[in-house]
């Protein structure tokens, strides 16, 4: 038997199963950043428009690697556009490619991290697109002053939420103002969620609103909120809404860092501390807080203090330490 | 001709300056929409669902410390650009565990790597765990009082912090970005502006700057500083690198037994093998301790002995003999795992509503492990009551590492009498949720319990079941923790003669809450030693590293010897030798390539 016959037969099949293993790709970080730049000196976005030519531009590209690069670019440039029919059906059938790229994971060089992942992009991008559409629905609506928040809080899914938010990125404040004031005045205010109040007090201050995220029981939404409210106040209301927050337990902590890194100068902040320090759950958030800060203004007051707390003693002797 | 690509290279790498904006949704030009919020650094002491920002972690630290003399703030060094890097030693004031003999050691590094958020977030979460348990009578409890655990909250500081001052920007690649949120590496002649892109590469891998593999690897690590791996200019070159060794010594290096750095992602426990089979073993048995903490569901990753990429898990690994592991915490690939869009590198950004969920499963991992670690579980003593009455009480008294069976009570039992058996242990031995003993996972069950009494009468070998009634491990009228007792009624039959019963034993057949099997001979107290446990004997008598059939409490004493088959002392290994753990290591590799494609 001659081994050199059998050679041919077997390359054949083994490049007959070679597209299923080319799919999945490892390559090293030094040919990745290769292939992203040249990825990038494909001119593709005169080509957005038209899908069979976007097909046969990506087709021509002979790296796979590059290909794959160039694909990913295509989708983040196509989300920026209203897709056609040809858009949506071709993202659809990318739903299935096997196309990704692994890189060495950094931390353990024989494990491969996920740097493109074709089938989850695509995903991303009809995502994108429907919360679009879906915006668009929306933003009609808000122009003509039609609006049930009742039927926005029943309705299920997180993709309410997205297309709310893209809506009102482009929403006047005179609509905004008009929603915000239908939801504080409806029956439905009560159940509205951190998530639809943040957004709405986000975009436009609205006292009601984000004291309301106060009173529910705190979530990722109250915290990010809280960490941004002196840019959503001026002082006072600042102030104001920093002392509500610190009586939700949650976000008791949170709500005097944030009075002494920011207010500590104000006298009634100071009072206030003072009396948080007196109590069992804050005394110690208020001790860190205010150690932390070494204010001048309140070490004569913290010394004439009398109570003996622990924490009230940690807080003198951190005080003393600054003198 | 190399020289101008060189410079063409280098020339296209300062001329790009482009800086993407993490985003939920919006996808407009320079954005990467994630899929869910992007998190924000929140100034919170209490936990929150999210991350919390380096200064309010370093105060929740020092609040938590303040708070209690079990834990003590200590500096161990200071980071590139002059930072305190505290460690935080959690344990109470004596060094002996409550049963005798000298407590054990273990450390837990975190944020080594600064854009792997979830880590700091883990270890500060094992903190507030123990913080909050430290009188709940329980694990919590025993660990502060039965080991000396230093915790490293956060290592690379100066990194973690340019990661937070750029919590939605990155920088330079999207789909390859390394400065803002993604930086991983320390901020070793680094400027904290990443318009500045000539130094935005450069930094010191820390998980590639440690002996005895040190720049051993052109694969693992890099000699090119602005390489992701660069290992720098020697071992231990960074302030870092030494500050983590010095927690080892504040830790007690003699007696230091367990180390993981924590890092994320991948959902893995990464470990290497040092070629010393019974701590490789040890090693792979306490990793699927902490995997069955959470179903299963992080994966293991031993790497084979002889090389590594100059990573800490080597470092202690190879130094100490001690288990060693780097935990990737979730996710397994992708947010989109929770949703998201699936965008390179979001693994590093776990959504905050996942972040109080992960701190949990990972305290109850970790502290498994360190449960299992503190010391194998020995039977300490028995009482017998009648009528409520203590008739028999006999304990273990331990001195350094022996111990003395001491009968503090005696009086003979009689046949078909009620008694009640309560056998104490030296930890708490059961998982307790909301005030029921429940199994863990699939090491230990509700009862998972077998006694016996054994017996020499007229020279005839008996032996009775206790446990065909059912006894329960106390969750009152413990001895030092819920669990570590386990009560049960008993009646000896009716042949059961005192007077013609030369010796009487009880036989002992359980595991403590992480599956490990009791020390079989108590009168030599088992401690961790040169890479693996000493005096952990095995039903045999033998050195083991897993323990067996306790039969030493005896009521009657024959003066026969306890192990009465006297062979030379031979190692029986947890799993079963060599071949096995070579088997393991192939059978955990192999699902986790073709995971990652490489099979496909
Ligand atoms: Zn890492």
């Amino acid at each position: 038997m001659n081994t050199h016959k059998l050679a041919l037969p077997i390359i054949m099949l083994a490049s007959m199963l070679l597209p299923a293993s080319i799919y999945s790709q490892t390559i090293s970080n030094s040919e990745f950043i290769q292939a992203q730049k040249s990825a990038e000196h494909f001119a593709l976005s005169s080509k957005l428009q038209d899908v069979s030519k976007l097909k046969l531009a990506l087709t021509d590209i002979e790296k796979h690697e590059t290909r794959l690069l160039a694909t990913e670019r295509v989708f983040r440039l196509l989300t920026a556009q209203p897709p056609s029919f040809a858009h949506t059906s071709w993202l659809n059938s990318q739903l299935l490619s096997d196309d990704v790229l692994y890189i060495p994971n950094p931390d353990h060089p024989e494990q491969q991290l996920e740097v493109v992942n074709i089938a989850k992009q695509a995903k991303a991008v009809l995502e994108i697109w429907q919360y679009k559409e879906k915006a668009k629905t929306i933003t009609e609506a808000l122009a003509s002053y039609r609006w049930q928040w009742h039927d926005f809080i029943a309705e299920q899914g997180k993709g309410k939420y997205a297309a709310l938010s893209l809506a009102l990125n482009d929403a006047d404040e005179a609509s905004l103002l008009w929603l915000q004031n239908e939801l504080i005045n409806s029956a439905s205010f009560t159940q509205a969620d951190n998530q639809l109040l943040v957004m709405l007090a986000s975009l436009h201050a609205s006292k009601a609103l984000v004291a309301q995220v106060w009173e529910n029981e705190a979530d990722q939404y109250s915290y990010q909120l809280l960490q941004g409210i002196e840019q959503l106040f001026a002082k006072e209301e600042a102030i104001k809404q920093l002392n509500l927050a610190s009586h939700n337990s949650q976000l008791a902590s949170q709500a005097i860092l944030k009075l002494t890194t920011v207010f500590i100068d104000d006298d009634s902040v100071q009072n206030k501390l003072l009396a948080l320090l007196n109590e069992k759950d804050t005394a110690w958030h208020v001790a860190m807080a205010v150690c932390s800060s070494q204010h001048e203004g309140m070490i004569d007051k913290i010394m004439q203090l009398g109570r003996e707390l622990s924490a009230i003693l940690y807080v003198k002797r951190c005080m003393k330490e600054a003198l | 001709m190399k020289y101008l690509v060189m410079l063409l290279i280098l020339f296209s790498n300062q001329a790009r300056n482009e800086t993407f904006t993490y985003t939920e949704i919006n996808s407009d030009n320079g954005n990467i929409p994630l899929g869910y919020p992007v998190p924000i650094p929140v100034d919170s002491l209490t936990p929150v669902d999210g991350f919390r920002s380096y200064q309010s972690l370093d105060l929740r630290h020092q609040q938590l410390a303040a708070q209690t003399s079990l834990i003590e703030r200590i500096l161990i060094g200071e980071t590139f650009n002059g930072r305190s890097i505290w460690a935080y030693k959690l344990s109470d004031n004596d060094e002996i565990k409550v049963s005798g003999g000298l407590e054990g050691s273990a450390l837990i590094n975190g944020g080594i790597h600064a854009r792997e958020w979830q880590s700091p977030e883990a270890v500060t979460g094992y903190m507030e765990a123990l913080f909050s348990g430290q009188a709940n009578q329980h694990i919590e409890q025993y660990l502060l009082e039965n080991l000396t655990l230093v915790l490293i909250p956060v290592l690379n500081i100066d990194g973690f912090l340019q990661t937070q001052r750029f919590f939605n920007k990155v920088t330079d690649l999207a789909s390859y970005p390394r400065e803002g949120r993604m930086r991983r590496k320390n901020m070793h002649a680094v400027d904290e502006d990443i318009q500045t892109l000539a130094d935005n590469f450069h930094g010191i891998d820390l998980n590639r700057n440690n002996n005895p593999y040190w720049a051993t690897n052109a694969n693992g690590s890099s000699p090119d500083n602005s390489s992701l791996i660069y290992h720098g200019s020697s071992a231990a070159s960074e302030s870092e690198t030494k500050a983590l060794q010095q927690a080892a010594v504040v830790a007690g290096e003699d007696r230091l037994r367990f180390y993981t750095d924590t890092h994320s992602f991948s959902q893995i426990y990464f470990t290497p093998m040092t070629g010393d089979e019974r701590r490789d073993n040890i090693t792979f048995e306490l990793a699927n301790i902490m995997r069955a903490a959470n179903s299963y569901k992080y994966q293991y990753g031993p790497s084979a002995a002889g090389s590594g990429i100059g990573s800490t898990d080597e470092y202690f690994a190879n130094t100490y003999q001690i288990p060693s592991y780097t935990l990737e915490i979730e996710p397994l690939n992708s947010a989109t795992e929770y949703g998201g869009f699936g965008v390179s590198h979001d693994g590093f950004i776990l959504p905050n509503s996942e972040v109080n969920r992960m701190r949990a499963e990972t305290t109850t991992a970790a502290l498994a492990g360190l449960y299992a670690m503190s010391e194998p579980p020995v039977i300490t003593g028995i009482t017998i009551l009648h009528l409520n009455e203590v008739i028999w009480q006999q304990e273990w008294q331990s001195a350094d590492n022996s111990a003395e069976l001491i009968t503090v009570l005696e009086q003979a039992l009689l046949a078909d009498t009620p008694y009640q058996l309560q056998v104490s242990f030296n930890k708490p031995m059961r998982q307790v949720a909301d005030s029921d003993v429940v199994a863990f996972s699939n090491l230990s069950q509700v009862q998972g319990i077998n006694l016996y009494w054994q017996y020499l009468q007229n020279n005839e070998e008996k032996e009775v079941s206790i446990t065909s009634n059912q006894g329960e491990w106390l969750l009152e009228g413990f001895r030092y923790y819920k669990t570590d007792s386990y009560l049960i009624d008993f009646q000896l039959p009716s042949d059961f003669d005192w007077q013609s019963i030369t010796r009487l034993n009880l036989k002992v057949e359980t595991t403590d809450m992480v599956g490990q099997k009791l020390d079989a001979n108590p009168r030599t107290v088992a401690d961790w030693q040169n890479g693996h446990w000493h005096q952990y004997e095995n039903a045999l008598g033998n050195v083991s590293d897993s323990g067996g059939v306790d039969q030493s409490m005896r009521l009657i004493d024959d003066n026969s010897a306890l192990f009465p088959v006297v062979e030379p002392p031979k190692v029986e290994s947890s799993s079963s030798g060599g071949t096995s753990s070579i088997m393991i290591f192939i059978l955990c590799v192999i699902p986790l390539l073709s995971r990652k494609g490489l099979f496909n």
